[in-house]
């Protein structure tokens, strides 16, 4: 068993888990955060995005051993809270961005990592931010107009 | 699965000296797919992330060096990188999406040693060496000659890459490198192509050209130099070209593309490349 300390949605926490495990079973499994989904387990979908000190990463493709006492992570249930997350959140829904939900919360991760990086903001640098995640229900052009939405563009 | 995270090189060395069978993990982008995929896993794991200084980009007079670690991310936004090699800035802004690029490393897309890797292409187009360090020192070893077959490397049980060291390029050559998938983000390459060239007014002067996924290994297309040296660019020269290029390529067929695929579209980007040289 692995004993960490991380950060997770501003608050301390203390977590034991197997040298396997991946983040994303972590947060799922050990810490009931199950906002953060699990689409294709290789990086292919971006369903399990999530913030590591700062960068968008994959929870999928994170060994959670590797990530040492003081990491700060910030999930969707994380960015919820926060006065962009709320941006989005309003966004997503006035675009009808969201059909049957299970990439939304990737999508926005993506977004808000977008957003609190970036200032220029348009339908290319959108496209690229998000170009990791799939919809199945394939509505991604509503899901383009939410981030413009929510970037203030539109 | 036994996982060592050193926080410097030496305690690395003292675990790879009593672990030599152990995996090294870097960002975690291809290996973790890869246990996902076959549900297995290795039993000793060497996670390097932890070691600090591994991620960096230094200009020094001659040459581009850049550390193991350093994300595709850093190396596409680095100013450096972007202005001495483009080809290597513009090859890593095409690898996965944002949050790939955030996690993969150029060590780690080496030493992966894919045949359809993106970085590859563009550093053996610029010549570049690894630095691979073990405990009894440094060697530089050629990225062309660092591949030796499918999947497989000259890295030693007791080695690791330090770092990826690339020649300044002549100056006035153009360069570029082309990739084909089934979509511009998230793809693996079915065909991916670097060429640099450099032209006087007898001919061809400097010509490096290299390709991925088209054989075991990404590879230096050696031959199609060899008859383009010295050369004027004509249409009949590009076809001849084409045609000696193919003749020492055996792509295979697999579930991202064809022979014949391969051998086209690989036909058509060298063909390309020469027409806007």
């Amino acid at each position: 068993m692995i004993k960490r300390k991380w950060q997770i949605n501003g608050k301390v926490h203390n977590i034991q888990f197997e040298e396997e495990s991946r983040l994303l079973d972590v947060l799922r499994d050990r810490l009931g955060l199950t906002g953060t989904k699990e689409g294709c387990g290789e990086g292919e979908c971006g369903a399990c995005s999530v913030i590591i000190d700062g960068e968008l990463k994959l929870g999928c493709l994170q060994l959670a051993a590797v990530l040492s006492d003081g990491t700060d992570i910030l999930t969707i249930e994380g960015v919820e809270k926060t006065a962009l997350g709320k941006r989005i959140q309003k966004s997503f829904l006035e675009s009808n961005a969201v059909q049957c939900g299970f990439c939304t919360p990737g999508m926005v991760m993506a977004t808000y990592y977008l957003l609190s990086n970036n200032k220029n903001i348009d339908r290319r640098t959108i496209k690229t931010a998000l170009s990791g995640n799939l919809c199945r229900c394939t509505g991604y052009r509503s899901i383009f107009e939410a981030v413009e939405l929510a970037s203030g563009r539109k | 699965m036994n996982i060592f995270t050193p926080s410097n090189i030496k305690e690395l060395f003292e675990i790879r000296a009593k672990h030599s069978n152990a995996v090294l993990l870097a960002g975690g982008t291809d290996l973790l797919a890869q246990w996902h995929n076959n549900k297995s896993h290795p039993q000793k794991v060497i996670s390097l992330s932890g070691i600090k200084n591994l991620s960096f980009v230094k200009e020094e007079k001659n040459y581009v060096e850049i550390g193991a670690l350093t994300t595709h991310s850093v190396i596409a936004a680095d100013r450096t990188i972007k202005k001495l090699l483009p080809v290597l800035s513009y090859a890593a802004s095409t690898i996965g999406a944002p949050a790939i690029r955030n996690m993969g490393t150029i060590g780690g897309n080496i030493a992966n040693a894919s045949p359809a890797a993106d970085l590859p292409p563009a550093l053996l187009i610029y010549d570049a060496s690894l630095i691979l360090a073990s405990q009894s020192g440094n060697r530089e070893l050629k990225l062309s000659e660092f591949f030796r077959g499918y999947k497989l490397t000259a890295l030693s049980d007791n080695e690791f890459i330090y770092s990826v060291r690339i020649p300044l390029p002549p100056a006035d050559i153009y360069s570029e490198f082309f990739k084909i998938g089934t979509r511009r983000a998230q793809s693996i390459a079915k065909v991916s192509f670097a060429g640099l060239i450099k032209k006087d007014k007898k001919g061809i002067e400097t010509i490096r050209l290299a390709a991925g996924s088209v054989a075991p290994v990404p590879i230096r297309l050696y031959e199609t130099e060899r008859f383009l040296q010295g050369r004027i660019l004509t249409r009949s020269v590009i076809s001849s070209a084409c045609d000696i290029m193919l003749k020492y390529l055996k792509p295979i067929s697999d579930v991202r593309s064809t022979e014949e695929y391969r051998k086209f579209a690989l036909k058509n980007l060298l063909t390309r490349f020469l027409n806007k040289a």
